[in-house]
């Protein structure tokens, strides 16, 4: 699997986006991919065993040539698979309106924003967003971030079930970009989301809609009863944070987005997947013996291997970096400082320790 | 009313909401919504001792009539001294000058305990629990601020680490702070500790107002920033604001504030205790149903967001006899040693005659009196005539024992009461899913009142009650 | 300045402190530490700013050390941090270091 950036432009604000730390430092000559490049990123997946073309953004599908593009993945025998705010041009979606429903999958992100505004906007983006998977039916799936705990999901299954799009939401967890500069859930917030998403999941069965998970879920946020109905209902779960292969439009391979500042590896003629990914695990090692609880080191579920301990960029956010300077001078009479603590002067803190210096 | 030496349980209530009754037994753990007829009748089966033709009620009947199926009543310590948790005060020093802060006096503001105390009373914790049995251990940190001795807290919390580490146990810190600490500092309690309670009145123009700093700066701007840390870090972070007369229309605003800039597991709104600073800047607590109305609303949002709401007097998962440290064998430390069974400072105690102290640090131990543990552990609800017909009593516990002392008979509820009762009587209808029920209800001041201000909740003095 | 030794965090050290450890990483090498016990202690003093004698103290205080064995068990710390490249020693102050602690 790689995703393939092909678009650093989008039509829409999510909170959550976590290419903020990618995308905002583009420049004006870099917001779409140039053709040419995009043959290499072809060979690329061929090289690498890859058959799916993942096309993301920015809003991939604002790319002036996107229906070239897709042309020249199935030219490949690519299946195409694009992640859109569902806000399409007229051309990009009469192109994958003509793909077979076998060879496309659409994941829609809806945000209930859209859908709760009151703004003549914000019902203008939902309905847009209602009649896009409405024309691409049964390529289409909704997908759904949660990055408030407060989130309800439910006005999906009606949206769902009126478009005749896939039966399916794939529910993501909004993780922070190593700046934090997104908005994203808490790891302490999380059993209380996991609740939630066994509620949602209990009305979608309900509506024969299946729930399936995305990234940096996490075992412990669900209890083991909330597991096995989950499991019961057909929901695909699952507990995974492994290096994406987010692909740039500057041809740097990143692990995935919210790592981007941990800086990437050059697309070369040689490189594939494979190798790629054995790169950023390697990378990725030493910060994977925690997790985004301090518990996780020495959890079982972590320790056997079931969970990594969730998302890699919450993980790595709890690292500190405190340079310290320790004086030792051996000169000294060797007497140890004083047990007794100093008497508190009024409004000034005790002279052991010292802010770091910026 | 009925006597209760005639009529021994007394943990059967039932309280008018609207037309309906609200039937509550905590140690039975049931509440149901039934009619005035309904009522009756099932006081009457159990003073008769005879079962209700009606099937559902006759199954509530037995339930309540059935010593077997309830908790036994909460009692008071007894036994050896084992302290659920330790309380250290490393100073009573703080570098802000709250205008509400009847805390500090210049004699003992500045002293910091001294770091072999420190040691003393966490080894003799440490060791008590062990012996015990107990594989969990709880340093709780007051003040002042306690990091304004921020090496007394270092060294207790690796000491006791280590020390749990050492007998296969766990150990948890809580500490309640202003937050005004650097950045670093946070990070650390961040990493270190496992809750932390910061005084965060609200938005800034709330916040500096109340909480300055001597020279008259606004804290926010610092406790502002440490509650952002706080929120993405691994301790449990709670929001404490302090509501004033001045504040209270603001809460539910205020909850929504909170939400959407911080991230905190809960959000604890107390009413102003009065203290003569407070008096001075003409700072009031709130009226008690305006504070119950407005918090109710502000928990909505909170829980919405899923946040806790926290009102500590009202939380009706709690069975005790009493609602503070005092009477749970907590041992709090002073910074010169003294441990006593209350952190507040000894001359509020004197002066609603109460000595609260159990003993001192000394000889590398901790040394307590047993008549001094005596007198605390007789702090209790049981000793409270005013909370003998209340429903809240296992909940509430009659509330702080030096703040909270009425002597009126059963059911002269003063403001503290009124809007403890009216918040727990909603959290219960909550926990029943009747929402709606519960804001129609808050809706009528007139029913409020009618629930709130009856003397006896006992179901048994259903028809007695005027 | 003769016999003044300054040990410094290595340059590039992230670290995290879970629930029964402290994890050092080095994040140019790959090269990690699991500190525990008065290991995790040292590292965790070291980074809050205390003076080499105020850890000393601290030291003696949590695992009932004489001062000269808290002492030891520091240098010996420090020693064997110097060597796996945890930290680094120089043997002159910069402008500015005395006999505290400060971050640089």
């Amino acid at each position: 699997m790689a995703n393939l950036t092909i678009s650093a432009v989008c039509n829409q604000r999510c909170p959550y986006c976590f290419t903020a730390d990618h995308l905002n430092g583009a420049g004006p000559s870099q917001h779409f991919l140039d053709s040419g490049d995009f043959e290499a990123r072809l060979d690329f997946l061929d090289r690498s065993g890859i058959d799916q073309a993942r096309l993301l953004g920015g809003e991939p599908t604002l790319h002036p040539q996107f229906s070239a593009l897709v042309e020249r993945a199935r030219g490949r025998n690519k299946t195409i698979v694009v992640f859109t705010n569902g806000l399409i041009p007229a051309a990009s979606l009469a192109c994958l309106e003509n793909l077979p429903a076998t060879a496309c999958s659409v994941l829609v992100n809806v945000n209930e924003t859209a859908r709760m505004s009151t703004s003549e906007a914000g019902e203008a983006i939902f309905e847009r967003q209602r009649a896009t998977i409405r024309r691409l039916g049964e390529r289409a799936m909704v997908g759904f971030n949660v990055y408030r705990p407060d989130f309800r999901p439910e006005f999906l299954l009606p949206l769902i079930a009126e478009t005749g799009c896939r039966p399916a939401v794939r529910l993501g967890l909004a993780h922070p970009c190593l700046s934090g500069e997104n908005r994203y859930v808490c790891p302490h917030q999380y059993v209380a989301i996991g609740q939630k998403i066994v509620r949602f999941a209990r009305r979608a069965a309900d509506a024969g809609v299946r729930v399936e998970f995305d990234c940096g879920f996490v075992r412990c946020m669900f209890a083991e009863q909330d597991l096995e109905t989950l499991t019961a209902l057909g929901a695909d779960v699952g507990w995974r944070c492994n290096p994406i292969l987010d692909v740039g439009l500057d041809g740097q391979v990143i692990h995935c987005y919210p790592l981007s500042r941990l800086g990437g590896l050059p697309l070369t003629p040689q490189t594939d997947a494979p190798a790629l990914r054995k790169a950023f695990e390697s990378r990725a090692r030493p910060y994977r013996q925690a997790g985004i609880f301090r518990e996780c080191s020495t959890c079982p579920f972590k320790v056997s291997g079931v969970c990594p301990g969730g998302c890699l960029a919450a993980t790595m956010r709890r690292f500190r970096h405190t340079p310290f300077a320790l004086v030792c001078d051996s000169q000294r009479d060797g007497r140890p400082a004083s047990a007794r603590s100093p008497r508190l002067k009024p409004g000034v803190r005790p002279e052991t320790s010292q802010e770091a210096a910026p | 009313m009925h006597t209760l030496e005639r009529y021994p349980d007394s943990n059967i209530f039932a309280i008018p909401i609207l037309s309906k009754f609200l039937l509550y037994a905590p140690l039975h753990h049931l509440a149901a919504l039934v009619d005035l007829t309904a009522a009756r009748r099932l006081r009457d089966s159990l003073l008769a001792g005879a079962p209700i033709a009606h099937e559902p009620l006759n199954d509530i009947a037995r339930l309540l009539a059935s010593d077997a199926e309830a908790e036994r009543a909460p009692s008071p310590k007894r036994g050896d001294f084992i302290p659920p948790f330790l309380g250290l005060l490393p100073t009573r020093g703080c570098n802000l000058a709250c205008q509400y802060c009847g805390f500090l006096t210049p004699q003992e503001s500045w002293q910091v305990m001294d770091l072999e105390l420190a040691r003393d009373a966490v080894n003799w914790y440490v060791d008590v629990t062990s012996r015990a049995g107990l594989q969990h251990v709880e340093i709780h940190y007051f003040g002042g601020e306690p990091f304004c001795a921020e090496e007394v807290v270092d060294l207790t919390v690796h000491l006791a680490r280590t020390r749990a580490a050492e007998a296969g146990g766990t150990v948890r810190f809580e500490v309640t702070t202003n937050g005004t600490f650097s950045e670093k500092r946070c990070r650390w309690a961040a990493d270190h500790l496992d809750t932390i309670v910061l005084s965060l009145d609200g938005p800034a123009d709330v916040h500096d107002h109340h909480r300055p700093y001597p020279d008259g700066r606004g804290s926010f701007e610092a406790a502002a920033r440490s509650a952002r840390i706080l929120s993405e870090g691994s301790a449990d972070l709670f929001l404490r604001a302090c509501v004033t007369s001045e504040t209270v229309e603001r809460l539910p605003q205020i909850a929504a504030w909170f939400c959407e800039h911080f991230r905190p597991r809960g959000v604890c709104f107390e009413p102003l205790q009065p203290s003569a600073p407070s008096r001075t800047v003409q700072l009031e607590p709130p009226d008690p149903w305006a504070f119950a109305h407005n918090f109710i609303q502000a928990a909505r949002v909170l829980e919405s967001h899923g946040v806790e709401p926290v009102y500590a007097a009202a939380d009706i998962q709690a069975r005790r006899v009493t609602f503070c440290p005092a009477g749970q064998d907590v041992a709090i430390v002073s910074p010169d040693g003294t441990v006593s069974a209350c952190y507040l400072l000894q001359r509020d105690w004197e002066a609603r005659g109460l000595d609260l102290r159990l003993g001192r640090v000394a000889d590398g131990t901790v040394q307590l009196k047993a008549d001094a543990v005596a007198s605390a552990r007789d702090l209790n609800v049981h000793n409270k005539p005013l909370c003998a017909r209340c429903f809240c009593k296992w909940h509430c516990a009659g509330g702080c024992h030096v703040n909270h002392t009425p002597a009126g008979p059963p059911g002269d509820y003063d403001r503290l009461c009124v809007q403890t009762r009216i918040i727990t009587l909603r959290n219960v209808l909550k926990a029943m899913d009747q929402h709606d029920l519960a804001w129609a209800w808050l809706q009528e001041r007139e029913a409020v009142a009618r629930s709130v201000c009856q003397p006896s909740d006992l179901l048994l003095d259903l028809e007695e009650t005027p | 300045m003769n016999g003044t030794l300054i040990y410094r965090c290595t340059p590039s050290i992230a670290w995290v402190r879970d629930a029964s450890q402290t994890l050092a990483v080095n994040e140019e090498t790959g090269q990690s530490w699991t500190l525990r016990g008065v290991e995790a202690v040292v590292w965790d003093l070291l980074t809050a700013g205390y003076a080499y004698h105020r850890i000393v103290t601290l030291l003696a205080l949590i695992f009932s050390l004489s001062a000269a064995e808290a002492e030891q068990t520091l240098a010996s710390l420090l020693r064997r941090w110097q060597e796996t490249d945890l930290v680094r020693v120089s043997e002159e102050a910069k402008d500015g270091e005395s006999d505290h602690q400060c971050s640089v």
